[in-house]
């Protein structure tokens, strides 16, 4: 909710309070596609050590739909200034650059090995220092005690490059806590697996007009009109509540995981968080991003699509990604014909 | 000593030309002839007229002299004006001469006889000497127009409309002077005069209620000594000017924003920027006191009441020896004199916040002071909205009190114990339809400060104190933006001692010596990203979600430091110029508990290391004549390491202090008897700045880098009206540069709190029978930012970030606001006064961009603005 729909509301606490300040109005719609962007990008295995092959998928979509486009892949090799609140180093965000370490350059998908320095440049190795020198500065790991090498994809738009990048969890231990905390962490982890988005189900009112299951192609596409405000709803599967009640082939559901609380210096066990980002190429969701946090068991998430911002006949595509906390990724999407 | 003196001389320039009587004798004989001379002369008087403009005048006459020597005729033969002439005639008709004689007998003459009228300069002694002096209100520093001056000899005077008096050719030694009126109470002081020599003082006296009956009661009063000013640049409110000043809703310490050399802070924001420095740079003193903070979460009031606040005066750069531990400037809050009789006290409240104090005696000895102050800002945005405002936007919650008990012990000697408290809270939440995102904000801020403080004033007008604190400052931060948390808490002690001594050892030569020490002890724990909060340097914009890498650590930390000073006054000139040379020799402890990183439950080792910060300081003050002054200032500065810099994880526990070097030059010129124009320039370097690393991979434990350098440079103008009739005001522009390299190899860049030009005009106008009205404008240049000239999508954070362009190369668009308030006071009955006022700030509803924002894909830009149109209301009542 942005200050001026606050003011708005209340214009004598804008006299009084507006000291506090009024927010312009910008374009912050995140849902709406209307040029080509990449939504999501999937790494098969979620989580891999440094120097095994990892398999890239893009999510590339426009106002049209999905996109089959080329798509430049790289390895980022160059580590993020401390300095930087960003997620790559900038030098990362070129067309070319010797931090780059290019590995595909042909469709959404490509497949690479992950460098063998991961660990080393992005995790908590440090190399040896110099006579005469302080060691080097670890690199500090992520809420969930993860570490990542950042992977480049750029593609064109008007021959302008945008640039994209996933981030591959890579399993480097923990490089924080007792030599006991270490070891047990090894000893318990188990590494992500990608959520799935198993189910998409778009609802007007109380009627289900659409259900689509991952894996199957949508054989009926509903029509809508102009004035209907749509329910849509995803699921993901169920996990376990405990680490060691996994398959041994993880759960594309929200996971229990092990990591390090840094604050308590301990080693703790909890659920993914799941969020869920919601695109689409008409109307306008309610919100961008829905999610379920730690202590919620509930396998879905929904959002409200409105449609009455459409002036003519078209199909509608809508997508959603679902992201775990650990970095893994999954997607949906599905069609609707407004009239 | 050598006095210019307009006299008539007894120079003579005698044509003893003998007419008359003389001529018909040249035909005959040869005649002895005797020509007459002057036997009393009689000298004219300079005439009143022309001893202005004239440099002199010669008058010919012709003077007809009878046989027994009389003057018997005048003529003048060559006039130099009527006045002269006049006078010229005067005079001659008063000689007498010796009689002309021919062959032995006296004859009758006319002779031509011209009169110089001449300026001499002759050297004379002069056995007196002269008391100047102003009488003022404590109390609000009011001159006191009416007060009787006796001197022991009995000579009155009385001051005039400025509180002004003036004893002249007074006998030498220790003279005593007693001061009376209706409303002061008959005190005496003794001053020591020198013959030849001037002496200039500042009395203040209390005022006495026009009712008070209490006639038993003893009076103190001070006499302070001619106020030897030390600080080159600084500029001094009283609190009753304060007050008035539109836009600080009558809290006296917020007149600072608009003295010059002060940029103006962002809408919201409590930072004080003086002469381009970060704002921590800048300490803030309340009688000696340090204070970790000015003013409250928001920059809406000062932490300490109005009531208890006698001036302010900002000191930008270049001060004296007694202050360190700091690379700005300083603030100078002096606390209220107690010294009044009776029961006082006010009672305030606006739409922010409420207020209260009393000021009592108790007994003869004893004075009481206490203050409080709540803010309901909170509660009023409650009541007149239906949602939680509260969650959405930061409304500071906060409180302050202060109190003081007072004992006298002497005549000018006084001890006094007190306290000063102050909290702040932010407490928000935003929720999100994705708990990642829901965003969390809360910060708190406490500090007080226990005191106990001796002072005397010696006979020889020095003086002697000591002052020691302790105190405590706790901060915390709970941030979760963008799915990361991060944690700050804070918690130090504080232990101050500040003692000094000043005396005159030489009529032209006074000294102060003093120590000025502080131990800070913290305990801290912080987790979170490392830029997370970001520092002055990074590159980030406006709202940016914090990097997802994080960090841990609990450490301790100890920075201590004792600097001795010693500062000599030297008068010279007739004490137009002032030379003021000083020292201050300070040696550093700093001490972090933890050298690296903790390694599981391992012990930390600490580290610990010693600077000596070597500081010498000069001023000089020269008054080339009663309208225009000069001065000139350097300094060295030294500043210790922030506690929350010596992590291991997030700082460099092995940081030194920062160090600076102050140059100022300016002039002071009197355009008019209440009209001051004050020019400075200034440049200030600092080297050995904390800044964050930007190597991708730095050593361990060195987060940040102390390898940076600044420098600023610029000049200020104020142009002051201290009263004329009813309005009072001041004009003060600033422009200024202030620059960083992060390492000495780069180039220049702005500095994040760079701004350029800085205007304030403002005027207040006493409209009579209790109405006020005043206006401010104010100008300013808006603060550097980093353009965004792209992004890149963060397809796992789900997030786009920039990708920015040259640091701190735009900004953000100027601010121009005008400001109006009105007031009405009056009486409530006998003894109470009361107020009523309304500001109205921005007026011309101008959106004065505040911030630089940028939508979530970083395609679209615009600023977020400050106020509108702002009415704040309120109303005062006091006793």
């Amino acid at each position: 909710m942005s200050l001026n729909r606050i003011f708005g509301r209340i214009p004598f606490l804008a006299l009084v309070l507006g000291a506090i300040g009024c927010a312009p109005e910008l374009d912050d719609r995140l849902y709406l596609l209307d040029e080509p962007r990449i939504l999501a990008i999937r790494a098969e295995p979620a989580e891999a050590r440094p120097g095994e092959t990892v398999r890239y998928r893009a999510l590339l979509a426009g106002e049209a739909g999905a996109i089959d486009d080329t798509i430049e892949w790289a390895f980022c090799n160059q580590r993020t200034p401390l300095s930087s609140l960003g997620s790559v180093h900038p030098n990362c965000a070129r067309e070319s650059d010797p931090a780059l370490e290019e590995f595909g350059s042909a469709s959404l998908e490509a497949e690479g090995a992950l460098p063998g320095l991961g660990c080393r440049i992005f995790g908590p190795e440090i190399p040896a220092p110099l006579p005469d020198e302080p060691p080097g500065r670890p690199f500090d790991p992520d809420g969930t005690t993860g570490y990542f090498q950042p992977v480049r994809a750029m593609f064109f738009v008007e021959d302008e490059p945008r640039f994209a990048f996933q981030k591959t969890r890579i399993f480097c231990g923990i490089g924080v806590g007792s030599a006991d905390d270490r070891i047990a962490f090894n000893r318990r982890y188990r590494m992500n697996t990608n959520p799935d988005l198993s189910s998409v189900k778009i609802y007007k009112g109380e009627d289900l007009l659409l259900t689509r299951v991952l894996g199957e192609n949508q054989t009926e596409i509903p029509t809508v009109d102009r004035s209907a405000a749509l329910r849509v709803v995803v699921e993901w599967p169920h996990c376990p509540d405990r680490i060691d009640d996994l398959e041994p082939g993880g759960c594309n559901g929200a996971e229990p995981f092990i990591y390090y609380d840094q604050e308590d210096l301990s080693l703790v066990e909890r659920r993914e968080a799941m969020r869920v980002a919601w695109y689409s190429t008409g109307g306008f969701f309610e919100f961008d991003r829905t999610g379920r946090d730690h202590g919620e068991e509930e396998r879905d998430s929904e959002n409200l699509l409105y449609l009455d911002g459409i002036e003519e006949e078209r199909r509608v595509h809508i997508y959603a990604v679902v992201r775990d906390e650990r970095g893994g990724i999954g997607f949906i999407d599905a069609a609707i014909d407004v009239k | 000593m050598l006095t210019k003196k307009y006299q008539t001389p007894a120079l003579l320039l005698v044509a003893a030309t003998v007419l008359g009587a003389m001529i018909p004798a040249l035909g005959a004989a040869q005649p002895t002839i005797e020509p007459p001379a002057i036997l009393e002369f009689v000298a004219a008087e300079f005439p009143e007229s022309e001893r202005e403009n004239s440099e002199g005048a010669t008058v010919l006459l012709q003077i007809a002299i009878s046989e027994e020597g009389e003057v018997v005729g005048i003529a003048i033969l060559e006039s130099a004006g009527e006045a002269f002439d006049r006078s010229a005639i005067e005079a001659v008709k008063q000689f007498r001469f010796s009689p002309a004689k021919r062959d032995g007998v006296p004859i009758p003459v006319r002779i031509e006889y011209a009169y110089d009228f001449v300026i001499h300069e002759e050297e004379i002694e002069i056995t007196t000497a002269t008391i100047l002096g102003t009488v003022v209100d404590r109390n609000g520093g009011e001159r006191v127009e009416g007060a009787v001056l006796e001197l022991d000899d009995g000579t009155r005077v009385i001051t005039d409309e400025e509180g002004r008096f003036a004893f002249e050719e007074i006998e030498p030694g220790a003279r005593t002077i007693t001061i009376s009126g209706d409303f002061i109470r008959p005190v005496s002081a003794t001053e020591e005069v020198v013959a030849g020599e001037r002496l200039e003082v500042v009395y203040e006296v209390s005022l006495e209620e026009e009712d008070d009956e209490d006639d038993d009661l003893d009076f103190e009063f001070v006499v302070t000594a001619p106020r030897i000013r030390r600080q080159v640049v600084a500029t001094e409110i009283s609190a009753t000017e304060g007050r008035r000043v539109p836009g600080t809703q009558g809290d006296v310490l917020k007149v600072v924003e608009n003295l010059p050399g002060v940029a103006r802070a962002a809408a919201g924001s409590s930072a004080l920027v003086v002469w381009g420095a970060a704002p921590e740079d800048t300490r803030t003193y309340v009688d000696g006191i340090h204070i970790p903070r000015l003013y409250h979460d928001g920059g809406f009031r000062s932490v300490l009441h109005s009531d208890m606040v006698r001036s302010v005066e900002l000191i930008p750069g270049g001060y004296a020896p007694p202050f360190g531990r700091g690379i700005g400037g300083i603030v100078r809050v002096r606390q209220r004199p107690l010294d009044e009789d009776g029961f006082h006290g006010s009672v305030s409240l606006d739409v922010i916040d409420a207020a209260a104090s009393i000021r009592a005696k108790l007994g003869k000895k004893v004075h009481l002071a206490a203050s409080f102050r709540r803010s309901h800002l909170d509660s009023v945005a409650n009541l007149v909205s239906k949602d939680d405002v509260r969650d959405i936007i930061p409304i500071p919650r906060y409180y302050d009190g202060q109190l003081r008990l007072q004992y006298t012990l002497g005549e000018n000697e006084r001890l006094e114990i007190g306290g000063i408290a102050s909290s702040d809270r932010i407490d928000r939440t935003v929720v999100n339809s994705d708990p990642a995102l829901t965003s969390r904000d809360s910060r708190g801020m406490d500090f007080f400060r226990v005191y106990l403080r001796y002072e005397k004033q010696k006979e020889d007008l020095g003086t002697i104190s000591f002052l020691q604190y302790y105190g405590q400052d706790r901060r915390s931060l709970l941030n979760r933006f963008g799915g990361v948390p991060t944690h700050i808490d804070n918690n130090s002690n504080i232990v101050g001692l500040r003692t000094s001594w000043s005396s005159k050892l030489h009529e032209r030569v006074a000294l102060e010596v003093g120590l000025d020490a502080e131990i800070l002890s913290a305990d801290l724990s912080r987790g979170g990203a490392v830029g997370a909060p970001p520092r002055e340097g990074d590159a980030r914009v406006f709202g940016q979600a914090p990097a997802d890498r994080i960090g841990s650590d609990e450490w301790s930390a100890l920075i201590a430091s004792a600097g001795v000073y010693a500062s000599v006054a030297i008068n010279l000139w007739e004490d137009r110029l002032r030379i003021l040379p000083g020292f201050r020799l300070e040696p550093y402890i700093t001490r972090s508990s933890r050298a690296v990183p903790s390694a599981g439950d391992g012990p930390g080792a600490g580290t610990q290391r010693y600077d000596l910060a070597i500081e010498p300081r000069l001023s000089v003050l020269l008054k080339a004549n009663d309208w225009l002054g000069f001065k000139a200032a350097i300094g060295r500065y030294h500043q210790p390491p922030a506690a929350e810099d010596l992590s291991a994880v997030f700082g460099t526990p092995t940081l030194g202090p920062a160090r600076s070097a102050h140059y100022l030059l300016g002039a002071n010129i009197r355009l008019m008897e209440k009209m001051n124009l004050e020019l400075n320039g200034f440049y200030t370097y600092s080297d050995k700045l904390v800044w964050r690393s930007v190597a991708e991979q730095p050593f361990l434990a060195q987060a940040l880098e102390q390898n940076a350098v600044g420098r600023s440079y610029g000049g200020q103008a104020l142009l002051r009206i201290e009263k004329i009739g009813p309005f009072f005001g001041w004009l003060s522009y600033t422009l200024s540069r202030s620059e960083r390299k992060d390492v000495p190899s780069l180039d220049w860049r702005r500095f994040d709190y760079d701004q350029t030009h800085n205007l304030t005009a403002l005027g207040s106008f006493d409209l009579g029978k209790g109405f006020e009205a005043g206006f401010r404008v104010r100008y300013s240049t808006g603060y550097p930012r980093t353009p965004v000239i792209g992004s890149y999508y963060d397809a796992t954070a789900d997030l786009y970030q920039p990708i920015f362009g040259t640091r701190n190369s735009i900004r953000i668009p100027a601010f121009v606001s005008l400001d109006i308030r009105g007031a009405k006071s009056f009486k409530i009955g006998e003894y109470i006064r009361g107020e009523v006022f309304l500001e109205i700030q921005n007026l011309m509803n101008r959106r004065n961009p505040e911030e630089l924002v940028y939508n979530p894909t970083y395609t679209q830009h615009d600023y977020i603005s400050g106020f509108p149109i702002l009415s704040v209301f309120g109303a005062r009542a006091e006793w």
